[in-house]
């Protein structure tokens, strides 16, 4: 048996040709996952980018409207505000569904029930209030943004690590193997025609 | 006797703090700073028993000395002057009914709801705990039947319709001026008129804000007509009813030029704290002249009120924006 070929490994003609099929599959998938890979790259820099633009502004956003509640505390009085803020509804409620990008599966956060600051809140509570309403429909937009990148980071190190496993250890192994069949073959073969030669030499040297 | 009280709260006023100080206090680096350089005040003895100092620990420090001082004129005034004075007070009994109509809407817990609310005991003939412990608005109203306040039923179909509490607190501030405007009749008439534009300030500043809520926060007009407090000073009827009505930057800033300071700030630049500060500068500004012009008149009682009132908001924003390492001196109200 050849030396290097591993068990179930036939040093065959047979089983070159499926191996050179295997082969030629596996680098194409490998392709494909390089792209993918490619993809997941640009989309993972484009939303980091779009998150990192969306956390600026949204950082300048908080700043300003927790200087407004602290504002609306300082002019009214902390109990003021805490009873006005009695007055409105207490009904956030949020959905979680899945959203398929590239296959990968992303979480979409959708507002159900928001609770409504019109027509309730004096003057100066209503606008630190407005500002804060308006800063839980960005944040959730940050948080969905932030669970995509995650996700996609993932799935992006996954397929790297494919990636990486086909390039460096499957295909070679695959190419290795399908040398050392080439080898054994080329020597089988070599072998098989010194044999012949042999043989009619000793033929012809018999019939004379 | 109008001297009697004109002159206590002539030495009374001696306690409040001078614009200096505010500036002085509105320096302070941090909260600790600010209650150090307090301790010398009126304030000191109650600030040194604080274990741990904090804008709301300072907060109901300054609550209770603004109702002592409110205690203090009362009891020292008598007969038409007395029941002005206890009429003018009920608004912070109006603050707590407010306030127990607000957590009523949403079923805050009783204790949550007294946490709340200001001492105010000494101005209230209300069983405030009976109110509180009330399941629902509609209950609620109903508890109030036989006191100034039943005429707030009227705001109950403007509160189920729009879900909102507004609606019966502006009753309650109807009923309050109502109760106020009501008790001034009984004074002399230079006092009269004084108190009246003071009230007038009060009430219009109150009104210019309700009439462009439809413009600046889209609330409905319909409903904002209905919150507007019948008592004109400088604005009337018809120009709040105009500027609610056209929902018009430019109708609301030729309507309310008398309150051009107030107006500007707010439409111009969306700036409700600055439009606010403007007004309690424009109460703070008729109060001294008040006490200028009428030294041993019962008016100089009222604008002594005014002004610790006024100190006691300028401490609050001083307490709370030096808590936030927020500049608070653009805010004083001097």
């Amino acid at each position: 048996m050849p030396v290097g070929l591993g068990a179930g490994v036939k040093p065959t003609r047979g089983f070159l040709l499926q191996l050179k099929k295997r082969v030629s599959f596996i680098e194409e998938g490998y392709r494909l996952l390089e792209l993918k890979r490619d993809e997941l790259a640009n989309e993972l820099r484009a939303n980091l980018e779009e998150l990192s633009a969306k956390k600026r502004k949204f950082e300048e956003k908080i700043e300003a409207a927790f200087k407004n509640l602290s504002l609306a505390y300082a002019l009214l009085g902390s109990k003021e505000i805490v009873s006005q803020a009695e007055a409105v509804e207490k009904n956030f409620e949020i959905e979680v569904l899945p959203k398929s990008v590239m296959g990968i599966l992303v979480p979409y956060l959708k507002i159900v029930n928001k609770p409504s600051i019109n027509n309730k809140l004096g003057p100066i509570a209503r606008f630190a209030a407005k500002q804060f309403s308006d800063l839980i429909e960005e944040l959730l937009k940050v948080a969905e943004l932030e669970a995509r990148i995650e996700r996609i980071a993932d799935d992006l190190e996954k397929t790297n690590r494919k990636v990486n496993a086909l390039e460096k250890i499957v295909i070679p192994q695959y190419k290795f193997i399908i040398k050392q069949i080439e080898d054994r073959l080329d020597e089988d073969m070599l072998e098989e025609f010194i044999r012949t030669k042999f043989v009619r030499a000793i033929i012809a040297k018999r019939r004379a | 006797m109008p001297e009697y009280l004109a002159v206590r709260c002539h030495g009374l006023k001696t306690h409040l703090l001078p614009n200096q100080a505010i500036e002085a206090l509105a320096s302070s680096k941090n909260i600790k700073e600010f209650a150090d350089v307090l301790a010398s005040t009126d304030y000191g003895d109650k600030i040194r028993e604080l274990k741990e100092i904090d804008a709301y620990a300072l907060e109901e420090i300054f609550t209770n000395e603004l109702i002592k001082r409110y205690n203090y004129v009362v009891n020292a005034s008598s007969n038409a002057m007395q029941d002005f004075l206890k009429a003018y007070a009920k608004r912070f009994e109006v603050q707590s009914l407010t306030r127990i109509l607000r957590s009523k809407a949403f079923k805050t817990s009783s204790k949550d709801i007294k946490s709340f609310l200001p001492l105010i005991q000494s101005f209230s003939s209300l069983n405030l705990d009976k109110l509180i412990e009330a399941e629902s608005i509609e209950r609620i109203i109903e508890f109030l039947k036989g006191t100034p306040y039943s005429k707030i039923v009227k705001g109950l179909d403007l509160y189920q319709k729009y879900n909102s509490v507004l609606p019966l607190e502006i009753q309650l501030k109807k009923v309050y001026y109502e109760m106020v405007f009501e008790a001034l009749e009984m004074l002399p008439s230079e006092d009269q008129k004084e108190i009246r534009e003071l009230l007038g300030i009060e009430v219009d500043a109150a009104n210019c804000f309700t009439a462009l809520a439809p413009l600046l926060y889209g609330y409905a007009p319909e409903l904002t007509k209905q919150l507007l407090i019948p008592f004109f000073f400088k604005i009337p009827f018809s120009s709040l009813k105009e500027v609610i009505e056209s929902k018009s930057l430019h109708t609301a800033l030729t309507l309310f030029k008398s309150y051009e300071n107030f107006i500007k700030p707010l439409l111009e630049k969306g700036d409700e704290a600055l439009a606010e500060i403007n007004i309690l500068k424009l109460l703070k500004r008729k109060a001294e002249e008040i006490m200028l012009k009428f030294n041993i008149e019962f008016a100089y009682a009222i604008a002594y009120l005014t002004l610790c009132e006024i100190e006691w908001k300028n401490l609050i924003l001083i307490a709370f924006l030096t808590q936030q390492n927020l500049e608070a001196k653009q805010y004083l109200i001097i």
